[in-house]
C-alpha cells in the first residue's frame, strides 16, 4: 500500500478496509472503495487532471459532482472505453484505468498550450470568422480542429455490455435524496403512496454526506440512513441510487439513467447484470429536490489548478477524508465558505484566510471563524493568482469605497488551494425542462422556480432554501401534499430539531473588480469547460448581440458537456453588466435534457442484434429458407428476393424465374399484401370517395383496380378491391401500406364521415396468399380444386371464386401483376404452408418455379405496371403516370380531386411516366440515373427526369426502364441522354408498356 | 384426384419452430412463458346498443363489455374490449370459422362486421411473480395491482410489437394477443427480457 499523502488519517465515508488500486495516465495509484476518481487523485496529490478545451491551460478538479467542468477523463480502453466522463462522478473500483483528455503528448507538457500565448488571435467566434475562406477547405480545417479539441475517443469495437429499459409508474417521484428529498419521500411513503426516490450518487444524503450539523439527536447521515431504511421497508417504495433523472417531459414523464454496474471492476461485471437501465417513470406527482450548485467567482487566472469551489473542498475533507491541498485560502461573497473553512481547519489543514468582498461581517459563522483564529480579509478581492501548473498563492486588494474598483497596495496570501464561493444557483434544470418559468430572486441572487406547469413541487435548495431546517420542513410538507394530490391520506411528519446558525446576507458580486481591465492581467474564466472568458462575453455585447441564446451560440458559453452548470448565471451577470439590461430582463437560455450525458448504449437498450426491429415472416417463410431463397426487406417483412440455384447470380436466377412464368408456371408468396375487410351499406360510397375511379357498377365476385390519392392529389396507395356481396368488400393494399391505408380510412370514417356505415377490419395476416402465374396456372389450379370451375368463361380475369384448393377453404382471385394468366389463392394463414407444399408438389410436372420480389418487379415492369414508392414518391399524380383513364370524370368528388385542377398539377412540363429503351439493348440503366438536357464535364447538368425502375426484361429480350421525364407523355420517340454513374447513355422514349400491350396473355 | 386433400390437417403457427428455445432461467426468476393454442378468435365491430348486446348474450351466454379496458367471461368464452365499437371474442370450444358463424348469426340483423382472426393472432402467456417486471421492460402501461387487475385488458405496445394484453389471474398471468407476423419477435423479446431480471428488481 503506497502512501496517499493528502489522505486524512480518520473520518470520511470511504471504506478504509477496502483499499484498491487504479491507473491514471499510465501510473498506478491507490484509493479506497467509496472514493471517486477525483477524490482518489487528490488524495494522491494529483492536481493537474486535464487541459482546457481551447487554450489547453492546465486544469485541476474544481467540483465534487455533476457540475465538473475540468476533470473530464477518458475511462478504460478498447470495448469499454468511454470518453468525457467526470472524474468527480466516477466511482473508484479496483483496476480502474483512466487518462486525461485534450492534451498531447502529456497533461504535464501539452504542445497545444501554445494557443494560450496567442489567445488574442482566438476571440469568440474565431472559427466562424477564420475558417470561412476558402469554403471548400473547411473539411481539411475541421480535421485539425477536431484533433485540437480533443473530445476523447470513442470505442471502435462493439459494446460488450447489456443495457435495459424499464417503464414504471408511481404516485410520487422524488428527485434528489438530500434532506428535502428524503423528507418528501418519507412523508409520501408513510401515506402508502407508490414512491420512487432517485439520486445520482451512490448513497442517499445529498448535502448531508458532508454535513456536520446534527438532525435531532443524530449526526445528519444517521438520520438519512434511518429514513432510507424506513423507505426501503415500505412495500411500495423504491430507492434508485446511481440514477440520474436527466429529462422531464410532458405528462410527468421523467427519464432516469441508472448506472447499475459502472462502479464495479470490469472483471466483476457480468452480462447477466445490465450495465445501465433507462427508466421511463410516469408519476402522478413529482417532487424536485435537486439541490443547488455553488457558483465560481470571476477573477484573473481563476482556473489555476488548486482553485476549486468551497463546497467541493468541504466535500473532499468531510466525505472523502482528503485534503485538497496543504493550506487553503477562501474567496467568497457569502457564508458558505466559512462553513468549509471551519471544517478544513478542524481537519488539521492550514487556513491562510478568508477573503470576503463584504464588509462589517458579523454573524455566528464569522464569529466561529474568528474564534478559530482564521483571519478574515474584509472588503477585499483576489486580483491575481500565482503558480505555474498549480496554485502557490494569491494577491489581494481592498475594494474602493464605491465597490467597483480596487485601492491601495496588493497583499500576497499564500496557499495551494483557493476555495471560492460566489453564492448558489438552484438546480432548476428539470423544473425548466418541464416548461416552468424561472424568477430571479434578487435577495438570494439566483434564479428560483416560478409556478410549475406540471404536477410538481420544488423543495429545499432547488427552491432557494439553503438552511437545513427549511429543507426538512419543505420536504415534509411537499411529500404530504404530493401524496394527498395523488389520492392518499397523509400527515406531515414531526420536524426534527436542527440547531444551525443563521446565514448573513450575500453580496451580489460576479466578476470581482480588478486593477486592470478585462483582457489584461490574466484570463477571467466564466465557462471553464469551453474556455469562455468575461472578455468574450464583452466582445459579444460590443458586436451587438442582445439575446442570451445568441450569446450562448456565439461564444459557446454553456455549450460544453457540463451544459454550463457553473457558468450560465455568471455569464448572464457579465452580459447584464455589458448590455445594461438587468438579469431578469435578459432571461436564461433554455435548459435541455439530458442533465448529464447519457450513454448511447442505454438509449438503445435491448433494441440491438436480433431484437433491433421486428422481422415479420409469412406463413411460408421456413419453406423459402430451406429452398435457399435470399430475402429482401419490405418494411418489416422479409420477402423472398430470388431463389438462386447452383451458384446462380441474381441476374441468372431472375432470368430463369421470369422465363418460367412466361412459359409454364411460377409461384410467389404474396401473403404480405394488405387486406382490409369492408362491411356495411355504405362501402360503395366509401370506395367512391377514396379511389379515383367509379365503383357503382362493380358486380359481386368481380375485382377492380384503384388508385388512392392524398388530399394533395398525389398517389399514395393502389390495389385491387373485390366485391364479395352488396355490403361486403375486400380491399387489398401494397405490402407496406396496409396499416397506413387502414388508418386513413378510419380517420375519415371517425372524424369526417360519421354518418357513413362502414366497418374496416385489417385481416392482412389472417390469410396466406400463393400467387401462381403463367400459361399453365389454370391447369395447376384445376388439378387442386373440384368445386371451382376454372374455365375462362366461368372464371374470367378480374373475378373471384370461393371454394377449396388442396382441400383447404380458399378465396381465389384471378388478377395479374405479372401480365400472365394468374391466380392469387388465399387460405387461412395456418394452412398457408400446406397449400404451398401442395402447389409445389402438384406443379412439379409443369416445372413450377418459385419466384421472388425481384422477378415480380421485372415482370410487372415489362407490363408497365407501377409500384407505389418506385414510380411514385409522393409528388406524382395519376395524370403524371399517364393513368387519366382511372380518374373518373363523372364522379362529383373524391379525395384529392380538387388538387388535380391546381395550376401546377395541370402544367404540361411536369415529370411524367415514360418507358426508356437504351440504344444498346443490353445496357441496364441504374435506378435514379438522371436524364439531362446537356452534358457537362461533370455534374451539375440541367436535369429533366430520372429513371424509376430499370431491368433486363427476359420476356421482351432486352433492357427496359421506366422514368419520370419532364413533359414525357408528349415526347414518345424522342431520344434522350442519361447520365448514369459517369456513363453517358442514349435512350429512346417509349410507352412504359413493353410486353403484351393488348393484355391477351393475362386475359387468356 | 389424390392431391385434393393434401395438408388438410397440417396447420402451422408462427411460433412452431420457437417451441424449444426456453431456458430454465425463467423458473428461477419467477416467470413462465407459454405459447397458447388459440381456438376460435373473432373480431367483432358493432354499435353496442341494447339489442346487439342482448343478441350476443343470448347466443354466447356472455355480455359484451362496454366499460373500456374490461373483459367479460363465461365458461368457454372471453369478450375483450378493444374500442367503443370493437371486441375480440375468444371461444375455447370451437374453431374460428364456427365461432364467426355463431357471431354472424347473432348479429345478422345489425350493421356489424364479424371476422375470423384465429389464424392472424397468437397468444403468449406470461405468468408468475415477476411477470410484471418482464412486461414493464417494454410496455408503458401501469400494470401495478392497484391499477390493473384480472379481468382487465388493454391494447398497447410491448417493445415494438402491438399487443392486446389480458390479465387473467393474480399470479399474475397476462395473455398477450399478438399478430402472427410479430409473434416470433415478441417471443424472442420476452425470452430475452426474462433472462435477466437482476438489476430491475427492487433496489438494495
Amino acid at each position: 500500500m503506497k502512501q496517499q499523502p493528502y489522505r486524512l488519517p480518520t473520518g470520511g465515508r470511504i471504506e478504509r478496509n477496502r483499499p484498491i488500486s487504479f491507473v491514471y495516465d499510465g501510473r498506478p495509484y491507490d484509493g479506497f472503495i467509496g472514493d471517486t476518481l477525483a477524490s482518489a487523485l487528490l488524495a494522491n496529490g494529483v492536481r493537474l487532471v486535464g487541459r482546457s478545451f481551447k487554450y489547453h491551460r492546465p486544469r485541476g478538479v474544481m467540483t465534487a459532482g455533476s457540475n465538473e467542468p475540468n476533470a473530464i477523463v477518458q475511462l478504460e480502453t478498447g470495448a469499454y472505453a468511454e470518453p468525457n466522463t467526470r472524474a468527480t462522478q466516477v466511482e473508484l473500483y479496483d483496476g480502474l484505468t483512466a487518462a486525461s483528455q485534450n492534451c498531447w503528448p502529456s497533461v504535464g507538457f501539452d504542445f497545444g498550450a501554445w494557443t494560450s500565448h496567442f489567445s488574442d488571435l482566438f476571440p469568440a467566434g474565431f472559427y466562424y470568422k477564420t475558417f470561412m475562406w476558402p469554403r471548400s477547405a473547411w473539411m481539411r480545417y475541421e480535421y485539425f480542429i477536431r484533433r485540437m479539441a480533443g473530445l476523447g475517443s470513442s470505442p471502435r469495437v462493439p459494446d460488450p455490455d447489456r443495457y435495459e429499459k424499464m417503464h414504471t409508474h408511481c404516485d410520487v417521484l422524488v428527485v434528489g435524496s438530500g434532506p428535502a428529498g428524503l423528507s418528501a419521500a418519507l412523508a409520501a411513503g408513510r401515506a402508502g403512496a407508490r414512491v420512487i426516490l432517485v439520486d445520482e450518487q451512490n448513497e442517499v444524503g445529498g448535502s448531508l454526506l458532508e454535513e456536520t450539523i446534527a438532525i435531532g439527536n443524530d449526526p445528519a447521515m444517521s438520520w438519512a440512513n434511518k429514513v432510507r431504511e424506513e423507505l426501503i421497508a415500505l412495500p411500495e417504495t423504491r430507492v434508485l441510487l446511481r440514477s440520474t433523472a436527466y429529462g422531464y417531459y410532458d405528462h410527468n414523464l421523467v427519464m432516469i439513467s441508472q448506472r447499475v454496474s459502472d462502479h464495479l471492476g470490469l472483471s466483476e461485471r457480468s452480462t447477466d447484470i445490465p450495465r445501465q437501465i433507462l427508466w421511463k417513470v410516469r408519476a402522478k406527482e413529482v417532487v424536485l429536490a435537486t439541490g443547488a450548485h455553488e457558483r465560481p467567482l470571476i477573477f484573473p487566472d481563476n482556473d489555476r489548478p488548486g482553485v476549486m469551489l468551497a463546497s467541493a473542498a468541504r466535500s473532499y475533507v468531510n466525505r472523502y477524508a482528503v485534503k485538497p491541498g496543504s493550506s487553503a485560502i477562501f474567496f467568497t461573497n457569502n457564508d458558505s465558505a466559512y462553513k468549509a473553512a471551519l471544517d478544513m481547519h478542524a481537519a488539521g489543514m492550514r487556513v491562510s484566510g478568508i477573503i470576503d468582498v463584504r464588509s462589517d461581517i458579523s454573524g455566528s459563522w464569522a464569529q466561529s471563524v474568528r474564534d478559530a483564529g482564521i483571519p478574515i480579509f474584509e472588503n477585499q478581492v483576489v486580483v491575481a493568482t500565482h503558480g505555474k501548473s498549480g496554485l502557490k498563492g494569491v494577491s489581494v486588494m481592498k475594494l474602493n469605497p464605491s465597490g467597483d474598483g480596487v485601492d491601495g497596495v496588493t497583499q500576497r496570501v499564500h496557499g495551494d488551494v483557493l476555495c471560492m464561493s460566489g453564492g448558489w444557483s438552484p438546480v432548476v434544470h428539470l423544473f425548466s425542462q418541464s416548461r416552468g418559468k424561472l424568477n430571479f430572486d434578487v435577495a438570494k441572487n439566483c434564479f428560483v422556480p416560478g409556478t410549475p406547469v406540471q404536477a410538481s413541487i420544488t423543495v429545499g435548495a432547488c427552491n432557494g432554501s439553503f438552511l437545513l431546517s427549511d429543507c426538512l420542513r419543505e420536504g415534509f410538507l411537499a411529500g404530504t401534499e404530493a401524496a394527498k394530490n395523488a389520492g392518499f391520506e397523509a400527515i406531515v411528519p414531526d420536524l426534527p430539531d436542527v440547531q444551525e446558525p443563521e446565514l448573513t446576507e450575500e453580496r451580489a458580486v460576479w466578476e470581482t473588480p480588478n486593477r486592470l481591465p478585462s483582457g489584461r492581467g490574466g484570463k477571467r474564466f466564466i465557462d471553464f469547460q469551453n474556455d469562455v472568458t468575461s472578455r468574450d462575453v464583452e466582445l459579444a455585447a460590443r458586436e451587438g448581440y442582445l439575446s442570451v441564446e445568441h450569446l450562448k451560440r456565439y461564444t459557446t458559453l454553456g455549450m460544453g458537456t457540463d451544459q454550463g452548470k457553473l457558468s450560465n448565471v455568471n455569464g448572464l451577470a457579465v452580459f447584464s453588466r455589458c448590455t445594461g439590461h438587468d438579469i431578469p430582463a435578459l432571461g436564461v437560455t433554455t435548459f435541455r435534457p439530458p442533465y448529464t450525458p447519457v450513454t448511447f448504449g442505454v438509449i438503445g437498450g435491448r433494441d440491438v442484434d436480433h431484437l433491433f426491429d421486428p422481422v415479420r415472416k409469412t406463413p411460408m417463410h421456413e419453406w423459402h429458407v430451406s429452398s435457399g431463397a435470399l430475402f429482401e426487406d419490405v418494411g418489416q417483412w422479409k420477402r423472398p428476393h430470388y431463389y438462386p440455384q447452383d451458384g446462380e447470380d441474381m441476374a441468372a436466377a431472375v432470368k430463369r424465374e421470369c422465363e418460367a412464368v412466361g412459359s409454364t408456371v411460377g409461384i410467389a408468396d404474396a401473403s404480405t399484401l394488405g387486406k382490409l375487410d369492408l362491411r356495411g351499406p355504405d362501402v360503395k360510397k366509401l370506395l367512391n370517395w377514396v379511389y379515383t375511379n367509379a365503383w357503382n357498377k362493380l358486380e359481386t365476385d368481380r375485382c377492380r383496380y384503384g388508385l388512392m390519392l392524398g388530399e394533395n392529389g398525389m398517389v399514395f396507395d393502389d390495389g385491387v378491391t373485390t366485391k364479395l356481396s352488396d355490403e361486403h368488400y375486400l380491399m387489398s393494399t401494397t405490402s407496406g401500406g396496409a396499416g397506413h391505408v387502414h388508418q386513413w380510412l378510419e380517420e375519415w370514417l371517425q372524424c369526417e364521415w360519421l354518418d357513413m356505415k362502414v366497418w374496416v377490419t385489417n385481416i392482412t395476416t389472417q390469410y396466406a396468399v400463393a400467387q401462381i402465374s403463367g400459361p399453365r396456372a389454370r391447369d395447376l389450379l384445376a388439378e387442386l380444386t373440384s368445386d371451382i370451375d376454372v374455365s375462362p368463361q366461368a372464371f374470367p380475369f378480374m373475378s373471384m371464386r370461393c371454394g377449396t384448393v388442396a382441400g383447404i377453404s380458399a378465396r381465389v382471385f384471378r388478377i395479374s401483376f405479372s401480365g400472365e394468366l394468374s391466380y392469387e389463392i388465399n387460405v387461412p394463414a395456418n394452412k398457408g404452408m400446406a397449400l404451398w407444399r401442395a402447389l409445389m408438389s402438384c406443379g412439379q410436372k409443369y416445372n413450377i418455379t418459385p419466384y421472388g420480389t425481384e422477378s415480380m418487379h421485372v415482370l410487372r415492369a415489362e407490363k408497365g405496371f407501377i409500384i407505389v414508392g418506385e414510380e411514385t414518391d409522393g409528388t406524382v399524380t395519376p395524370m403524371d403516370l399517364g393513368m387519366d383513364w382511372i380518374v373518373s370524370k363523372a364522379k362529383k368528388n373524391f379525395l384529392g380531386k380538387r388538387s388535380l385542377s391546381r395550376s401546377d398539377i395541370i402544367k404540361s412540363d411536369r415529370k411524367q411516366l415514360v418507358g426508356l429503351l437504351t440504344d444498346n439493348p443490353d445496357y441496364v440503366l441504374g435506378v435514379g440515373a438522371q436524364i439531362v438536357s446537356q452534358i457537362n464535364e461533370s455534374p451539375p447538368m440541367p436535369m429533366e427526369g430520372h429513371v424509376t425502375s430499370s431491368y433486363y426484361g427476359p420476356r421482351v429480350g432486352r433492357s427496359i426502364a421506366m422514368a419520370l421525364l419532364s413533359g414525357g407523355l408528349k415526347r414518345q420517340g424522342e431520344t434522350v441522354t442519361v447520365w448514369d454513374r459517369g456513363n453517358i447513355v442514349r435512350a429512346k422514349v417509349s410507352s412504359p408498356v413493353f410486353y403484351d400491350r393488348d393484355g391477351d396473355r393475362m386475359n387468356a | 384426384m389424390p392431391n385434393k386433400s393434401v395438408g388438410e390437417s397440417k396447420k402451422q403457427g408462427a411460433l412452431d419452430h420457437c417451441e424449444h428455445t426456453g431456458r430454465p432461467a425463467y423458473i428461477e426468476v419467477g416467470v413462465t412463458l407459454t405459447q397458447m393454442r388459440p381456438t376460435g378468435l373473432v373480431n367483432v365491430r358493432v354499435r353496442p346498443d341494447n339489442l346487439a348486446v342482448e343478441s350476443i348474450r343470448n347466443k354466447l351466454g356472455c355480455d359484451l363489455p362496454t366499460v373500456p379496458g374490461t373483459v367479460e367471461s363465461s365458461s368457454d368464452c372471453h369478450i375483450l374490449w378493444i374500442g367503443p365499437t370493437e371486441w375480440l371474442v375468444t371461444m375455447s370450444s370451437c374453431e374460428g370459422s364456427v365461432a364467426s358463424e355463431v357471431l354472424s348469426a347473432a348479429l345478422a340483423e345489425f350493421h356489424a362486421a364479424v371476422n375470423d382472426v384465429s389464424d392472424s393472432l397468437h397468444i403468449i402467456r406470461v405468468s408468475g411473480e415477476d411477470a410484471r417486471l418482464v412486461l414493464e421492460k417494454g410496455c408503458s402501461l401501469d400494470l401495478h395491482q392497484r391499477e390493473f387487475r384480472p379481468g382487465r385488458c388493454a391494447r398497447s405496445v410491448i417493445a415494438k410489437a402491438t399487443v392486446l394484453l389480458h390479465q387473467t389471474d393474480d399470479a399474475p398471468s397476462f395473455e398477450l394477443y399478438v399478430d402472427r407476423s410479430y409473434a416470433e419477435y415478441l417471443w424472442r423479446w420476452l425470452e430475452d427480457a426474462a433472462s435477466t431480471l437482476v438489476g430491475v428488481k427492487r433496489q438494495e
